[in-house]
């Protein structure tokens, strides 16, 4: 009878240990797109038999372990940060390339209207009209400065705006990361610490995207999560903001612990979003100002080099800008030569009818004043517009290089997964042997592709 | 005769950035055979490149344009190759199998002394 009883045991136990593989197999195929979700599988093992005489007590379910690969989601989260900066800069950036206008039509179609309308008094210096026509362009131009220097600025605003509702994101998704800790570790293990887990996954991986964050396991089987330079944003179940203070421009500096953390933070959205800020878009700042300041400093001395109308020597131009820093804000017409178009001094002599300052203002236009006397003024707005469309571009071909790391380390997950520890290390092998035979040859194309630019461009 | 040259450069240039786009492709996506068959087809391509000058004037621009992309795929390639590879080295460690594969691809398990089954 025990012998009977014994076996009908073994049966069930079996029974119940394949109805869990099922069971197991019915989530995975379920979960089969939910974010975060791990690969679960059913961990079996032979129940030992009870004497000597007994062929073992069949076999029963030990465990239920998720496929996380630990070293792939650390992968993840590595480049995942800086998809996310270079997603950043890329949208920053866009918005500074539409506020540049389009070529022809913005600062430097300015200039040469600017330039031309001196030529056209070149022309007829006497007449009231050719003047009225300097003081319109010159208006025009010195707004076109006023409305490049207010488009910079608000981009620059508009990045810190993303900053402060990244860093409410941040702290949003660290506290959900704290409490599912504090679940993980009432859990006690098993199927629901796993599903936490996976909750947990996902939350990482959204935090990774906004900001660059170190995770290490803790002892209750959860994550601590570090940011910057290993300040701490998740220890256990406590999360620890980001704190949010202004500068004396308004802008979001951010500290944690009480310690500034605004320069620390590189990566992710959030590190592009202040890199655009406080780097990339103060640099054009820079430029543009340089650019109107060495504007209004040539036009002002060769226009206070001739005469008006009268036969009196010129006064300023643009109103006299003290240093280079908000020039471009600053520009505009002298408010008492904007009234009077005889106070302009297209005259080379003191007999206030010749053309010949008028031609020395009009040559400006091919002086070459900026940069160490290598460019002219619409060279520096040429040379400025540039170098935003290569930054802009170079951001989203980074973002779509580093979205494909992405994706190939899933793809590689894929194709490796579901097999044997041994078919596994084979498998990436092989990949691995592959692309070497393939980079064995790009040194070679290298240099060919170097070569052939060099012969079909002096060819 | 000129732009023949012209033709025929611009040809071999075409050829050389789709079989880099090819080989990085295969890496983006993990596919095996992709990237085995990138090896031929970048040895063919590099085979075709015309080593001595011509005119190459009419169609100047175009070759340019195929250089660049040829260059920007290149630089997609040693990207994910490099990622690959940091990806595998990574994997392989963590097994304690590092060493334990052999050019062909095949175990070498007497290199492998430290080989761990850590996974349940």
């Amino acid at each position: 009878m025990s012998d009977l009883f014994t076996s009908l045991s073994i049966a069930a136990r079996a029974l119940a240990a394949q109805q869990t593989g099922l069971d197991v197999v019915g989530q995975n195929i379920a979960n089969v797109n939910t974010a975060g979700y791990a690969r679960r599988q059913v961990n079996l093992a032979a129940v030992p038999p009870r004497d000597r005489f007994s062929a073992g007590g069949g076999v029963e379910v030990t465990s239920i372990t998720s496929t996380r690969d630990a070293l792939l989601e650390r992968r993840l989260r590595l480049e995942t940060p800086a998809e996310g900066r270079e997603a950043a800069l890329a949208d920053s950036l866009s918005v500074v390339e539409s506020a540049l206008g389009d070529a022809g039509s913005s600062i430097d179609g300015n200039l040469t209207e600017f330039f031309d309308a001196w030529s056209t008094l070149a022309e007829d210096p006497t007449s009231a009209t050719a003047r009225q026509g300097v003081l319109i362009k010159g208006q025009a131009l010195a707004r076109g400065f006023n409305d490049m220097a207010d488009g910079l600025e608000s981009a620059r605003r508009d990045a810190d705006g993303n900053v402060r509702g990244l860093v409410d994101q941040i702290d949003e998704l660290a506290r959900q990361i704290a409490s599912l800790n504090a679940a993980i570790g009432r859990s006690g293990g098993g199927s629901m610490a796993l599903s936490f887990k996976d909750q947990q996954a996902e939350a990482i991986k959204q935090l990774s995207e906004l900001i660059d964050v170190d995770a290490i396991e803790n002892s209750t089987g959860g994550v601590d999560l570090s940011i910057a330079n290993g300040r701490a944003l998740v220890i256990g179940a406590n999360a620890y903001s980001i704190d949010v203070t202004s500068d004396a421009r308004g802008f979001a500096q951010l500290s944690s612990g009480g310690m500034q953390v605004t320069s620390e933070i590189t990566g992710g959205r959030l590190g592009g979003m202040l890199h655009a800020r406080d780097v990339v878009i103060p640099d054009y700042q820079d430029s543009l100002d340089g650019l109107a300041f060495a504007l209004a400093s040539q036009v002002n001395t060769q226009h206070a080099a001739g005469y008006d109308h009268s036969g009196t020597q010129g006064g300023a131009f643009f109103t006299p800008l003290a240093s280079q820093a908000g020039a471009a804000a600053a520009l505009q017409l002298d408010p008492t030569l904007a009234v009077d178009p005889g106070l302009v001094a297209a005259a080379g002599t003191s007999t206030g009818a010749d053309n010949g300052n008028a031609r020395a203002l009009a040559e400006l236009r091919n002086a070459r004043v900026l940069d160490g006397g290598t460019a002219t003024l619409t060279d520096g707005w040429a040379r400025l517009t540039y170098r935003v469309g290569q930054d802009s571009s170079t951001a989203q071909a980074e973002q779509k290089n580093r979205q494909e790391i992405v994706s190939q380390i899933d793809a590689l997950r894929e194709s490796v997964s579901g097999v044997s520890l041994d078919e596994e290390a084979m498998m990436m092998m092989k990949f691995q042997r592959a692309y070497e035979a393939n980079a064995r040859y790009f040194t070679t194309v290298d240099t060919a592709i170097d070569t052939l630019m060099q012969m079909v461009v002096t060819g | 005769m000129s732009s023949e040259y012209g033709r025929t450069l611009l040809s071999a240039v075409t050829q050389l950035r789709a079989a880099l786009e090819r080989a990085g492709d295969g890496l983006a996506g993990a596919r095996l055979d992709a990237v085995l068959d990138s090896e031929i087809a970048l040895a063919a391509a590099l085979a075709v490149l015309p080593a001595e000058r011509g005119n190459v004037d009419e169609v100047r621009d175009q070759v340019l344009h195929e250089l660049a992309q040829a260059r920007s795929a290149l630089t997609r390639c040693r990207r994910l190759g490099g990622a690959l590879s940091e990806m595998v080295r990574a994997s392989l460690g963590a097994q304690g199998v590092l060493n334990a594969y052999g050019a062909d691809g095949l175990q070498h398990a007497n290199d492998a002394p430290g080989a761990l089954e850590a996974r349940g």
